[in-house]
């Protein structure tokens, strides 16, 4: 009976103190003891991928000097093969992988495949070819059907045809033109434009002209006049050639008919709806997707703007937005 | 009597289950559910303007590594001003105020020799003072980074938003056993139970620090209680209770110092204590009442100003326990009840954090830091024990309507990157 006992005991201290010793390891030689690390200097930038790829590529081209072309590699997130030459011509179904670095203009061929590249000058990029990243300090012109892997960025100017994959990221110092069928996930512009004309029209007006009140949300009617913000704790429509001197939010989905102007930020948990003609000088931020119809503008050309979806965003003809896009699931134009 | 605690004992047992589910839920929530987005990707040209409040009362450690954090940050200095509350102060931190001040034109520091010391006194002060749209408070002993402002400014896009918090990083963590343990509960508390109470459309709080507030609300709202050591809680609940919401950012992190010795931290937990109930006493009933919250949303609120009445609550579950035992009573319901609720009670009650702070962990790469889970028990003891101590405080203030004082924080050493 005793030595039961006495086993008893033993085998439930054991299992009592078991628990503890990964600890007591952990505590006495500490491998996850540091303090979690926040990176002080960090800021939003939009063109982060363009800057930071320019910043790691100076040392390096700098050693080049002027003895072109000059061959090395370098250490990116691996270590990759490293070329600067003076012009960068890739011709129609060429490849160069690595990283490539144009002092001057670059002009990638018809079906081509480029890695990383780096152009002090323009760049034009012939329809089908693909690129993983792409820097330039000039104008940069897509043709039809582009992949880029990761991102692409621009000092200036980008005009993007149709059916391009635009990676991660597209960026510009200047204006972005879109055409239609283009995918996207973040876009930065001042401003950003599409042209699709074959988008489908903008949905038709089919509010009352009354406001209509209900637990489900609330209806405004055309023409109203809002001079305060509105906070709905459900769906939210709002009636055409209405004027809302505020920031609007709702609980459930936004719909914007035609010609209303919003003056402030517009915030939504469902999906936002945006009919043609609309202008909202505020930011938009949807949790979940946005259309945005023809013809509307969102920011203006002194105040730049975003208009964020954590789900997707869909961009028909001649939208314009000054400042950035983010689809979380994805963007298309058309 | 042997009815009453039966009838005790079950109600303890069900509030512990009630809390075990909701940190399920919540630990859940942040695996393996859908993320609610904060508003930290937008960028905006036009930002709201800032009046930054930094409540200080001998704090010539920490004050230049502040006021140097803030001006580094990437906000437009016309759009910001730095209000430096000197709060009768004997130690010099008057001298570097005024220093910060003829350097920098948007450094307007308040110097406060009169009238009572204590944050709610010293944010009132700050605030009557400030001149712009939105108000972030720092403590002392904290580092932004960079990019905090505008992260938490983001958050005033949504008209509904009365304030937001950020998420608090110790940085000692590396000191003590004690520092440990508090950056694995800091860990749970935000990266899971905050972003979580986010998610679900809940109740996230604003913490006091490293968060913010409309101006005009709180003005509206009569600023802080002096007679309130929980100022930030009773402004959670302020806001609520009338329809407002707030905010929480888990990627505006930013450094904290956390006690080192178990007499500072006894003093913090105590305090908080103190003033949480304080609230409970002052929020319960409005917020049952408030139109502007749903049930669930009751529920949750009821939940959170409760959390520091528990302890005693479960200590009187275990007395009442005792009791029976001793009255050879201790069958309450069928066997099988029993079995339902002691494993409920041990598996999810009492250790219910501790898959909530494993899962935040897990979420920030420190993997491990889960070795140490199981000696949350002991903290857990020390915890109930301090909470109750400030719970009865709570209730002496109430009975003999004593007038509360502030005590700050012991600091141990300068916050650096």
């Amino acid at each position: 009976m005793n030595d039961i006992l006495i086993v008893a005991m033993v085998v439930t201290c054991v299992l009592a103190v078991m628990p503890f010793v990964p600890g007591a390891l952990e505590l006495a030689r500490p491998r996850d003891d540091q303090r979690l690390e926040i990176e002080q200097g960090y800021v939003r930038d939009p063109r982060f991928f363009g800057r930071s790829f320019r910043h790691k590529l100076a040392p390096a081209i700098a050693h080049a000097g002027s003895a072109l072309p000059y061959r090395s590699s370098i250490q990116l997130h691996r270590p990759e093969r490293f070329e600067v030459r003076r012009d960068l011509f890739v011709p129609a179904g060429g490849s160069i992988g690595g990283v490539v670095v144009a002092l001057g203009d670059a002009d990638v061929g018809r079906g081509a495949k480029v890695g990383d590249c780096y152009a002090t000058g323009g760049v034009t990029v012939t329809d089908r070819a693909t690129l993983r990243a792409l820097a330039c300090d000039g104008f940069a012109t897509l043709g039809q059907d582009v992949r880029i892997g990761r991102w692409i960025d621009a000092a200036q100017d980008i005009l993007v045809g149709e059916r391009c994959d635009l990676g991660q990221s597209l960026s510009a110092g200047g204006n972005v033109r879109l055409r239609e069928h283009c995918t996207f996930r973040r876009l930065w512009g001042r401003p950003i434009e599409t042209e699709a004309p074959h988008a489908a029209a903008p949905i038709t007006p089919t509010i009352e002209d009354v406001v209509v009140f209900g637990a489900k949300g609330l209806s405004l009617p055309r023409n109203t006049v809002l001079d305060q913000d509105l906070v709905v704790r459900g769906a939210l429509q709002i009636g055409a050639n209405s004027v809302i001197r505020g920031d609007i939010k709702a609980h459930k989905s936004i719909i914007i008919q035609p010609g209303v102007r919003i003056e402030g930020n517009v915030v939504t948990r469902g999906d936002l709806t945006i009919a043609g003609d609309v202008e909202i000088m505020g930011n938009i931020f949807s949790e979940r997707d946005i259309s945005i119809g023809s013809r509307s503008r969102i920011g203006s050309a002194d105040a730049y703007k975003s208009v964020y979806a954590a789900g997707s965003a869909r961009l028909r003809d001649r939208v314009t937005v000054f400042g950035w896009i983010i689809a979380e699931v994805g963007g298309s134009v058309g | 009597m042997v009815v009453t605690l039966k009838i005790w004992v079950i109600v303890v047992v069900i509030i512990m289950i009630v809390y075990a589910v909701r940190h399920a839920i919540f630990t859940l929530s942040r695996l393996a559910w859908r993320q609610r987005p904060y508003y930290q990707d937008i960028v905006d040209g036009r930002m709201p303007s800032l009046s930054v409040l930094i409540p200080m009362h001998n704090e010539a450690v920490v004050a230049s590594s502040i006021l140097d954090a803030i001006l580094a940050c990437d906000y437009p200095n016309e759009k910001l001003e730095v209000i430096p509350i000197d709060d009768h102060s004997t130690d010099g931190t008057a001298a570097i105020l005024q220093r910060y001040a003829a350097a920098h034109e948007h450094v307007r520091p308040l110097y406060r020799e009169n009238g009572s010391r204590g944050k709610s006194n010293a944010l009132n002060a700050g605030l009557a003072a400030a001149v712009n749209d939105v108000v972030i408070v720092f403590d002392a002993d904290y580092l932004p980074a960079r990019g905090l402002l505008r992260q938490l400014a983001n958050a005033f896009v949504d008209p509904e938003v009365g304030a937001v918090m950020g998420r608090v990083v110790p940085f000692n963590c590396d000191r003590t056993f004690l520092t440990r343990m508090l950056a694995m509960e800091r860990t749970g508390g935000y990266q899971v139970d905050q972003q979580a109470r986010y998610n679900l459309d809940l109740l996230p709080q604003y913490g006091g620090t490293v968060g913010g507030f409309r101006r005009d609300i709180a003005l509206l709202l009569d600023g802080f209680d002096p007679n309130q050591l929980a100022e930030d809680t009773d402004l959670t609940f302020k806001l609520f209770v009338r329809g407002w919401r707030v905010a929480y950012a888990n990627r505006a992190e930013c450094y904290e110092q956390v006690p080192e010795s178990w007499a500072t931290r006894f003093r913090q937990l105590r305090r908080w204590s103190r003033g949480h109930n304080h609230v409970l006493v002052r929020h319960a009933l409005p917020l049952m009442r408030s139109e502007f919250l749903n049930l669930t949303q009751k529920l949750e609120g009821l939940l959170l100003l409760l959390v520091y009445a528990m302890p005693l609550l479960l200590l009187s579950g275990f007395a009442a326990n005792a009791a029976l035992f001793l009255m050879g009573a201790m069958p309450i319901w069928s066997a099988v009840w029993i079995g339902v609720f002691v494993v409920a009670y041990n598996a999810f009650g009492n250790f219910a954090p501790v898959y909530e702070i494993g899962a935040a962990e897990v979420l920030d790469g420190m993997q491990q830091r889960i070795y140490l889970l199981p000696y949350l028990f002991f903290v857990y003891i020390y915890n109930t024990w301090t909470t109750a101590t400030g719970f009865i405080d709570a209730l002496g203030d109430i009975v003999r309507r004593r007038a509360l004082t502030w005590e700050k924080t012991e600091r141990t050493a300068t916050v650096s990157s």
